[in-house]
């Protein structure tokens, strides 16, 4: 009776998560192996039955290219730019904002808003503010008597341009965790350490910073994964230019893949991209629990 | 090849498992007119195209019309795409997918990619054929249009469609305040864009978009009509060239112009909009564009246009615009109805009235005189037209859209990074001969 | 030290202040959208709107955006209700249910969420093209049908839920699917409500899958649509101002709207990081 139960409730179970299991199964782990597969030929995207295995020539050739090696260091650059920045500057914002104020919720709201905007429209009103004859910020060079610059016409701004479109729309984000980290440390520890002399910097250091490591961990994670997959941005601002100094690993995918049809190839670039993704988060989970105990 | 059947198999099941477990409504998938015809009675073909909006769709539409009521068994429909790079992606999809459209606009380059898979057809024996070309007729094309529909294999593959080429766009009051005439060299260029930059008055010369191989854009286009009007070449015996001695000297212009302030660097069509603005003197687009920079400049000044400058060999333009090709997996009847479309379109008749209605190019010489009254009220047109016989399309060879963008990357280069001019070039000629060979 | 009313003052200013820059950008594309394009190619830039409410008409004719808005409105609905359905029937089995390879399963969905989506575009465009959904509504809404977030987030609910109150709806001779839709969702919803309110968002702010996978406004949502508005439309910069606010105007009064629900999800989101 109980067996004929719990085969029926396994079964039962079975069938509850077959709807994700199905999706998951299709459109995410057997791709992830479809990959891998087409990364071995030289694949023609317009007529398959054409494609030639070709091994690991992919691969090979990946890794002699230069473009891969640029499109990894503006990928690194992308990274090291916009995610400790963004987590410092959102610490320090959501710090300024732990004491309540009449406006508070309001100005939060002022903060959280750029990132629930869609990446395309926001990153038009850049480009116009960009603009380096007609845009705001020239404008407003000019006017400080300062040298303009060319943000995403010139391939040493176009960088920093998109960083800073990227720190813009992710900040909200980023403080509105770090607020919720700051809520769940008790208030307590911070007042022994004030009775102790502990001055708001020591305070801080000793006790905020070390319980708020979770909160870290998570927005560093999810943020350098976040910067590693960026597409719209650099789609809309500067398509991987000036002079290829744009081009990140993902920008590059997507050209070789859907601009280029060099499928096999990407496939293989795609397949680098995953392992470095995956070898990142593991190696900042690992350092940050070697720190947390 | 068995795990490939293997996953997909799999993945084709997990698939349908969905499907069948949802039913969301409206989630069809539009059937392709193109492949639904038979071949007794009425012929429908498809034309995937780009003609979407203003006096283009009106146009086209008003040629279908008149096409069908000659043709009372044959139906044209409209595959509309908003811009070029989605009407490749569209045409690349459907032929990978095995549901082509009927016929499609192409670049030549498209076109050579398209022909070596086999996915449109050669139009020799329709060319030769009784519904054909007689000698007199194909004479009667602008001959480098004509050639333009071809193949390096010597084949025709295409009919003309939309053809358009580089004019010198500029602001005449300032002009005339500068004492100056319509350059007619690129040296008579480079002195007007130099007289015309002040830092005081906020102006100068002309501004380009480089554009990026993801995206070549109007600069590069610029970059190579210089090149041809100094006697170099993008693509020769079969090698990439554009790092000649010629190359040199048309980015030194370039180079020079850049620094001194005259040349300035933007994306999204900056040329238009800075003479729109009254910054720049000039504006480097093609004749086609005309609706949009009238609309730019807005009535603000005199706006006049002339033949691009020449160089040390001569007048050089680069010929835009796309043709029409057939693709092959279609049925011999829809085959036969769309030769007898595109041909249609290319009459002088047709091509002149088309002309008349969007800016673009007449291609066939006996259309001018139909046309008389409309180029002397719009001279452009004419200037524009005269200057086809020098303008020659991108080389179709499959990857040169890729291997032309590298061009955009060594102007920003040394431009904006000082890189010598010739390591530029070398470089980029280097990842355009590979773009090139990887392509093929 | 932190208590000089001085301090607190200067630390409002500045707050104030980084707020106001951060929402500068939207006042200044909603200034761009009400001036002529001689105004906005201005130097010195004129800061303020003229009511030049023609960009709009101009931009809003440019495109069919009532199609795109339509498109994404009905993918993002049912994007969403399929996530809430699929998370909730996965999210109750792993919550309330044993059965075998339990917790081996839920490891190895926690796991998919390591694969990232750039890295699936090519092997997914090659299968829906196979399956002939290149181009459809069903392209831009299964893939995106179950989501390891919504599933977690449940199963989480549901190990809190009390075990006595399935066992008074067993003595009730409740059905599980009963007990789950009358029971379950209703004491659910808030998390629910978190899920789907993010669903939503990521449905419609989503561009890269749908502008690979998609080439037709028949079926292409409005972000797609505002791209190759900016293809077509590079120049006009009042125009194309325009066609940003009324494109962005959707979300930010959704966001106004569930502001609460938006700040909780993200409240609960961030309480998962502990342990």
């Amino acid at each position: 009776m109980t067996g004929k139960r719990t085969r029926l409730e396994a079964f039962q179970a079975y069938l509850y998560l077959s709807p994700s299991a199905l999706i998951f199964l299709a459109f995410t782990l057997l791709p992830a192996f479809y990959v891998l597969y087409i990364g071995l030929f030289n694949w023609n995207f317009l007529n398959t039955s054409m494609s030639k295995f070709v091994g690991f020539s992919n691969y090979t050739a990946l890794l002699k290219s230069p473009e891969l090696w640029h499109s990894l260091i503006a990928t690194f650059y992308f990274v090291l730019g916009s995610v400790p920045v963004g987590i410092f500057a959102a610490l320090f914002i959501a710090l300024l904002l732990m004491r309540p104020f009449r406006g508070l919720g309001l100005v939060r709201l002022m903060f959280f808003a750029p990132y629930v905007t869609p990446v395309v429209s926001t990153s038009i009103v850049w480009l116009w503010l960009f603009n380096p004859q007609f845009g705001l910020f020239n404008a407003i060079l000019h006017f400080l008597h300062l040298p303009q610059i060319g943000w995403v016409q010139s391939a040493r701004w176009a960088m920093p341009s998109v960083i800073l479109y990227t720190l813009w729309h992710t900040m909200g984000f980023n403080i509105i965790i770090f607020m919720a980290g700051l809520t769940t440390i008790p208030s307590e520890l911070g007042e022994v350490a004030r009775i102790d002399g502990a001055s708001a910097w020591q305070e801080f250091w000793h006790v905020t910073w070390p319980l708020l490591t979770p909160t870290t961990l998570f927005v560093t994670v999810i943020n350098t994964i976040g910067a590693l997959q960026a597409f719209t941005q650099f789609f809309t601002l500067t398509n991987g230019g000036p002079a290829g100094s744009t081009t990140t690993a993902s920008f590059l995918l997507f050209q070789q893949a859907f601009v280029f049809y060099h499928t096999g190839y990407a496939a293989a670039l795609a397949v680098l991209l995953f392992i470095i993704i995956a070898a990142l988060t593991l190696v900042q989970m690992r350092v940050s629990r070697s720190e947390a105990y | 090849m068995k795990i490939n059947r293997k996953l997909k198999t799999l993945s084709a099941f997990a698939a349908a498992a969905l499907a069948l477990s949802l039913t969301v409504a409206g989630c069809g998938t539009a059937p392709n007119p193109g492949t639904t015809a038979n071949s007794g009675g009425p012929v429908t073909i498809s034309f995937a195209e780009t003609m979407v909006s203003g006096t283009q769709k009106s146009a086209l539409d008003h040629l279908i019309s008149q096409f069908e009521s000659k043709h009372s068994n044959i139906k044209v429909t409209l595959m509309p795409e908003p811009n070029y790079g989605v009407l490749q992606q569209k045409e690349v999809a459907a032929v990978a997918a095995k549901n082509p459209p009927t016929i499609g606009q192409v670049y030549e380059d498209w076109a050579a990619d398209f022909a070596k898979s086999g996915a449109i057809i050669p139009l020799d024996s329709y060319i030769k054929g009784k519904d054909g070309f007689s000698p007199k007729e194909i004479a009667d094309f602008v001959p480098t249009i004509w050639k333009d529909q071809q193949l390096p294999d010597g084949k025709t593959w295409m009919l003309p469609f939309n053809k358009s080429d580089f004019v010198m766009y500029y602001n005449a009051d300032k002009m005339k305040q500068l004492n100056k005439t319509a350059p007619q060299t690129w040296n008579d260029f480079a002195t007007a864009a130099q007289a015309a930059t002040s830092g005081a008055n906020n102006s100068w010369g002309l501004t380009i978009d480089p554009g990026t191989p993801t995206a070549p854009a109007n600069g590069t286009y610029l970059w190579i009509s210089v090149l041809r009007s100094n006697g170099g070449h993008l693509y020769a015996n079969g090698k990439i060239a554009f790092n000649s001695a010629q190359g040199v000297q048309t980015m030194q212009l370039f180079k020079d112009l850049y620094s001194a302030g005259a040349l300035k660097l933007g994306s999204n069509y900056p040329g238009e909009t800075a003479l729109g603005a009254q910054r720049s003197l000039f504006d480097m687009s093609t004749v086609a564009s005309y609706p949009y920079v009238l609309h730019a400049v807005n009535k603000k000044f005199n706006l006049k246009i002339a033949a691009l400058p020449s160089g040390s060999a001569g007048q050089g333009n680069i010929m835009q615009g796309t043709n029409i090709a057939i693709f092959s997996r279609t049925t011999a009847a829809q085959k036969q109805a769309a030769w007898q479309f595109i041909k249609f379109l290319t009459e002088p008749q047709q091509t002149a009235y088309w002309a008349q209605q969007t800016g673009y190019l007449p291609i066939r010489t006996s259309a001018l005189p139909l046309m008389k009254a409309y180029l002397d009220s719009h001279p452009y047109q004419k200037i524009a037209a005269d200057s086809l016989q020098y303008a020659k399309a991108q080389p179709p060879v499959p990857g040169m859209q890729q291997a032309v963008g590298y061009i955009g990357d060594a102007i920003t280069r040394v431009l904006t990074q000082k890189v010598p001019v010739q390591q530029a070039l070398d470089q980029a000629a280097s990842k355009a001969q590979q773009a090139l060979a990887s392509a093929q | 030290m932190r208590h000089h009313p001085w301090l607190n003052i200067l630390r409002i200013i500045l707050v104030v202040v980084l707020a106001l820059l951060f929402v500068f950008p939207f006042y200044w594309v909603v200034v761009t959208s009400l001036n002529t394009s001689g105004q906005a190619l201005q130097y010195p830039p004129v800061l303020l709107p003229h009511g030049q409410f023609g960009n709009y008409v101009r931009a809003w004719s440019g495109a069919p955006w009532l199609r795109y808005f339509g498109n994404t409105l009905f993918i993002a609905t049912v994007t969403t209700l399929l996530v809430l359905l699929t998370s909730l029937l996965a999210g109750f089995a792993f919550g309330t249910m044993r059965f075998p390879g339990k917790s081996l399963l839920f490891m190895a969905f926690l796991a998919l969420m390591m694969i990232p989506q750039t890295v699936l575009l090519i092997p997914d465009y090659i299968l829906l093209q196979d399956f002939n959904w290149l181009n459809t509504y069903w392209a831009q809404i299964v893939p995106w049908g179950a989501s390891v977030f919504g599933i977690f987030m449940l199963r989480q609910f549901f190990l809190t839920l009390p075990s006595d109150y399935w066992e008074a709806a067993q003595l009730d001779g409740a059905g599980r699917l009963y007990f789950l839709w009358k029971i379950a969702v209703p004491a659910a919803r808030p998390s629910l409500i978190t899920i789907g309110l993010y669903t939503f968002l990521g449905s419609w702010n989503s561009f890269l899958w749908p502008f690979i996978m998609t080439n037709s406004a028949a079926v292409q949502p409005v972000e797609v649509g505002l791209s190759n508005f900016l293809g077509t439309n590079g120049t006009d910069w009042t125009g194309l101002s325009a066609a940003v606010v009324y494109t962005t105007l959707p979300v930010l009064v959704l966001f106004l709207i569930a502001q609460k629900q938006f700040m909780k999800g993200m409240y609960s989101g961030a309480g998962g990081i502990k342990g």
